[in-house]
């Protein structure tokens, strides 16, 4: 399988009050072409500082990402922008979205910004209307974001990752905010997605999430201290199995 | 602990707090100089009347010698308890050698002389002190002298009349309540007694030169006015209304400063409520943490009220020092010829500051009242309780054609309507101020105004500022026909044929029933009497037809078709009221006779100069050709203007308003960047998140750029297009009522270039404050996509 994320001796530092905080210490890790990968760790370990250096969000102090061939670690914030425009998708702990804008609009954004998504704007809007049919959201399109429940919310921020067809979707902590039958649903949205092909890289303190994921790297003050390997999460292979080896594994990581 | 908590806030929201104590500082700045000029202007022309102890009635007599008998008889009035008066000698302006200076500039064909040992009333140096005396070979000059020869204090120029020549040094300006206003423009010397007597002692030089102002103290004018209503001999009178009245254009100005003043206190207070609503809509969930914690709703908004008054303390005290030189700047402008002062002016800046503490602190506690409304939990989730179900997006992303920044943009306006209309209405007012302004210059410049200076519009107009002969008013007829044949002859041999004419004024008393009022009354020369505009009724044809002033018929009570009286020369004669016409000159108080009657030139009191009316129709550019070969057939002791320039030296306000305008201009996009500057940082601070969001979404910097000045350039277009459709009339108001009260307020065309009022006066303010939004802006640069999740 094609790697379509490497990073390579990562290193993030922010200096608070003259005191240097190294939040990530030479971190090595790649993502094949169809990974589902979950970043878990305690709080304060780096995961999310680990989701934003590698999509580009935040710049890195030391080492190098190539994302899909290319070296986003010498990109400008113009060509970074350009990438995560059209290559890449995230999703938030909260759902955060244009407060002025419909659940539609907000869906859309991504795809009428785009120069490289030439499809046309009926063809945009069948898209958006599309990825809200298949996410169960269709009923919200035209609402104020203020309007809708909280799953359905993060649902429609699953629809705007995914507008222009990303290659990895980045998420961060994606069920987070949600109740368990909420996280189920997102959760199997994102399943679906990856099944299609689209990559994931998401951060989750669940180990429920996790155990949907074909990967999961575990990360301790700034170092990756292991990463298991899950295999893909088939609908009919047994969940709970896959839970209580990954528990098991994580407790060896010391969760 | 409380104040850690203030000391952090301070800190943590630097640049809110520095930019509301910029507005704070602002506010006082104008509400304590607003104040000020308001008590001190209208306060101000009555003080400096009584200042200057002018009496109730002033009359003009030039033969000085002559006026003895009827000083006696208005003495003699029981109504009249003190007649004081001050000799003056007229020199023509051409004795004055005036190094560099072009004396067709001096809008005067007299300078009066007076001396320091006769003046009945008081005249104030720039200091507004009172001038007592004047040292030998200096003097002190009135008016518009220094402005027209552009002096300086300190300059010197000579006198040379009748083989006498004197050198005299400039102390400086002095302000003349009598006869220095921008209307009266009687340019007066005041000099040595010895220097006076140097040129009053000749009698070539007094020989029909030496005249007298005498200030009457009465409480019953109209007693006096009907008595000197039947002498001769009296060139020019007038109440203290009317005295008030000559200051007209100056308190206009007043009245804009007035008007600027109270517009700049409105805008304050409201960017001062926008701006602590919104420092504190951004505090609701500290607000929310605290109140889980345990503090009470009193201390919580004491908290912050001990942290807003601190600040309007800081702002108001830097603010009440800023306040005097700025309203002694707006003042400067109308200062010049008046005393304006008001002596309690610390104390009006003092308590205007205090007045701004006291509604900072009133907005705050209402502000602050939003405290009890909140849970906790309702604070914590930023004011938001998730029942309001009201739809913010007006625009469809789905429909639209703007592309995504306007897009955005235009949706943010449409969506935060009061946000983003205060400060469409702040730009729309300055701009109104401005585009009215600049259509009252374009006006006073233009010549579309000019029948209401008692002349019909012609081509050229020649101002004989040296030409005695046309002032002759002994021995009868100056031959004017003649005059005006050898002019039109000279013009049509220099291959420009047209028509001269002019309009000549004589005082005489108009009586209808116990009615009398003494005037200037016109007559046109050689002119066409069908081209004078009339408000009502027709023009005087016949030798027994009048028109009057709507002053003059209200005054008289003479109404179309009555038959009024004049003496002249001992006869009366009847005329009839055949219209209304209007005329700013002497404030309206004007009567036109028909062009046929031979009038006697001993009550001629004076004339408008030669007008040219070309046969040709020239174009403007023709005409300034014109006046330059015209300069060199007829010299340059006249002084050659088009119908927009004669207009324009009537009033002589254009400049200063002109001043005023640009001033208005300057401020107005002062406050526009500061308001701009204000809520775009407000706005990048609290859309932090939805910034990083649509970072993180892929949008550039430039993109975010552009879409927080787009918005702030639709809100501009809109100011701007608003101001537009209101400028024309409130310029029409304005206008009319300023020029109304000049007597010729109706029918007035305004000259309105579209070019500058609707094109430039917008394009700067758009322009400045794209400008202002993309520098603001750039703080939403630094704001990382990363930061999504890290805001609050």
């Amino acid at each position: 399988m094609k790697k379509i994320l490497e990073v390579k001796g990562l290193s993030k530092t922010y200096i608070v009050n003259k005191r240097q905080n190294n939040v990530l210490k030479n971190v090595d890790f790649y993502m094949e072409e169809g990974d589902l990968t979950a970043i878990m760790g305690p709080s304060g370990s780096g995961k999310s500082t680990l989701l934003y250096t590698v999509s580009g969000m935040d710049s890195l102090t030391a080492g190098e990402v190539i994302f899909d061939g290319r070296n986003i670690s010498d990109m400008s914030q113009k060509e970074l922008a350009d990438v995560r425009l059209n290559e890449m998708g995230f999703i938030f702990q909260q759902m955060y979205m244009l407060k002025n804008l419909t659940v539609m609009d907000n869906i859309l954004l991504p795809a009428m910004q785009s120069k490289k998504n030439t499809a046309s704007k009926k063809e945009k809007i069948k898209t958006g209307r599309e990825l809200m049919r298949r996410m169960g959201i269709t009923e919200i399109a035209d609402n104020d974001i203020n309007e809708v429940s909280g799953g359905q919310l993060q649902r429609a921020c699953v629809c705007r990752s995914m507008i222009n067809a990303p290659k990895v979707i980045f998420a961060d902590e994606p069920t987070g905010a949600l109740n368990r039958s909420a996280s189920n649903e997102v959760m199997d949205e994102l399943l679906k997605l990856n099944r299609d092909g689209t990559s994931i890289m998401l951060v989750t303190h669940d180990a429920g999430v996790a155990a949907k994921c074909s990967k999961v790297v575990y990360i301790v003050d700034g170092n990756i201290k292991g990463e298991y390997n899950l295999g893909r999460y088939e609908t009919n292979s047994s969940l709970r199995d896959r839970e209580r080896t990954l528990n098991n594994w994580l407790m060896e990581m010391g969760w | 602990m409380y104040l850690n908590i203030i000391k952090k806030d301070l800190k943590r929201q630097k640049t809110m707090n520095v930019i509301l104590i910029i507005f704070i500082i602002l506010s006082t700045m104008f509400v304590a100089s607003g104040m000020n000029n308001i008590i001190t202007v209208f306060t101000g022309l009555d003080d400096f009347i009584d200042k200057a102890d002018c009496g109730d009635y002033m009359f003009v007599m030039r033969q000085a010698e002559e006026d003895y008998s009827i000083q006696e008889k208005v003495q003699k009035l029981d109504c009249v308890t003190e007649v004081k008066s001050e000799k003056y000698i007229e020199v023509p302006l051409d004795n004055f050698i005036i190094e560099d200076a072009d004396l067709t500039e001096g809008n005067s064909t007299y300078i009066l002389l007076m001396s320091d040992n006769d003046m009945a009333i008081n005249f104030f140096d720039m200091d507004n002190k009172v001038i007592t005396s004047v040292n030998e070979g200096e003097v002190y000059v009135t008016g518009s002298f220094m402005k027209d020869f552009d002096l300086s204090d300190g300059d010197s120029f000579t006198i040379d009349m009748k083989g006498l020549r004197k050198e005299f040094r400039i102390v400086s300006h002095a302000k003349d309540a009598v006869l220095g206003s921008n209307i009266t423009n009687n340019k007066r010397i005041i000099m040595n007694d010895k220097d006076f007597r140097f040129f009053a002692d000749v009698p070539e030089i007094t020989e029909g030169h030496l005249g007298k102002i005498s200030y009457v103290k009465t409480d019953d004018i109209d007693t006096v006015e009907k008595l000197l209503s039947d002498e001769q001999g009296i060139e020019f009178s007038a109440d203290r209304a009317m005295l008030k009245l000559t200051y007209f254009l100056d308190i206009m100005i007043a009245a804009i400063l007035f008007l600027v003043s109270i517009f700049f206190m409105i805008i304050a207070f409201v960017i001062l409520r926008f701006t602590i609503n919104f420092t504190l809509s951004g505090e609701i969930r500290e607000i929310g943490v605290m109140k889980a914690i345990g503090i009470g709703n009193a201390k919580i908004r004491v908290l912050y009220m001990v942290k807003y008054f601190a600040m309007a303390v800081t702002g108001a005290l830097i603010g009440f020092i800023l306040s005097i030189p700025f309203a002694k700047m707006l003042l400067d402008s109308v200062s010049y010829n008046m005393v304006l002062e008001n002596d309690n002016k610390i104390l009006i800046n003092v308590l205007s500051a205090f007045a701004v503490i006291a509604v900072i602190l009133l907005f705050c506690w209402r502000c602050t009242g939003k405290v009890k409304k909140y849970s906790p939990v309702d604070s914590i989730r930023n004011g938001q309780t998730g029942e309001r179900f009201r739809k913010k997006g007006i625009l469809s992303l789905k429909k639209t054609r703007l592309g995504t920044t306007g897009f955005l943009a235009s949706n943010d306006v449409l969506s935060s309507p009061k946000k983003f209309g205060i400060i469409t209405i702040t730009m729309a007012i300055l701009l109104v101020l401005v585009m009215t302004l600049a259509n009252m210059v374009n006006t006073l410049r233009g010549d579309t105004i000019i029948q209401t200076f008692g002349t019909q519009k012609t081509d050229v107009y020649i101002d004989y500022y040296s030409d005695e002969e046309m002032y002759k008013k002994t021995g009868g007829d100056v031959n004017r026909e003649k005059k005006f044949a050898e002019i039109e002859e000279k013009l049509a041999e220099n291959g420009m044929p047209g028509k001269c004419t002019t309009e000549a004024l004589f005082r005489y008393s108009l009586a209808y029933g116990d009615k009398k009022i003494s005037l200037h009354v016109y007559q046109g020369q050689n002119t066409d009497i069908e081209g004078y505009d009339m408000l009502e009724g027709d023009v005087p044809r016949n030798i027994d037809e009048i028109a009057l002033t709507e002053y003059v018929s209200d005054y008289l009570d003479a109404h179309i078709g009555d038959k009024i009286t004049i003496n002249m020369n001992g006869e009366d004669k009847k005329f009839i009221v055949t219209g209304y016409f209007q005329c700013m000159n002497n404030l309206g108080k004007n009567a036109r006779l028909n062009n046929v009657i031979k009038l006697d030139y001993c009550d001629f009191v004076g004339g408008m100069g030669y007008q040219i009316e070309f046969d040709d129709d020239p174009s403007d550019k023709v005409i300034a050709e014109r006046i330059d070969k015209m300069k060199d057939i007829f010299g340059t002791k006249y002084k050659y203007m088009t119908a927009g320039e004669f207009v324009d030296e009537c009033t002589r306000s254009s400049d200063t308003i002109s001043t005023v305008k640009n001033l208005i201009l300057l401020i107005g996009l002062m406050i526009c960047i500061l308001i701009v500057v204000l809520m775009e940082r407000s706005m990048v601070e609290k859309d932090k998140s939805e910034i990083a969001l649509i970072k993180g979404l892929g949008f550039r910097n430039g993109n975010i750029m552009k879409w927080h000045t787009l918005r702030m350039m639709i809100t501009a277009v809109v100011a701007s297009i608003l101001a537009m459709i209101v400028s024309i009339p409130v310029t029409k108001a304005f206008g009319n009522s300023i020029f109304g009260m000049l007597g010729a307020g109706k029918n007035l065309r305004y000259v309105i270039k579209p070019a500058e009022v609707f094109g430039l006066y917008p394009v700067i303010f758009i322009i400045v404050i794209a400008f202002a939004t993309v520098l603001a802006a750039i703080s939403a640069a630094k704001i990382k996509a990363s930061d999504t999740s890290a805001v609050e």
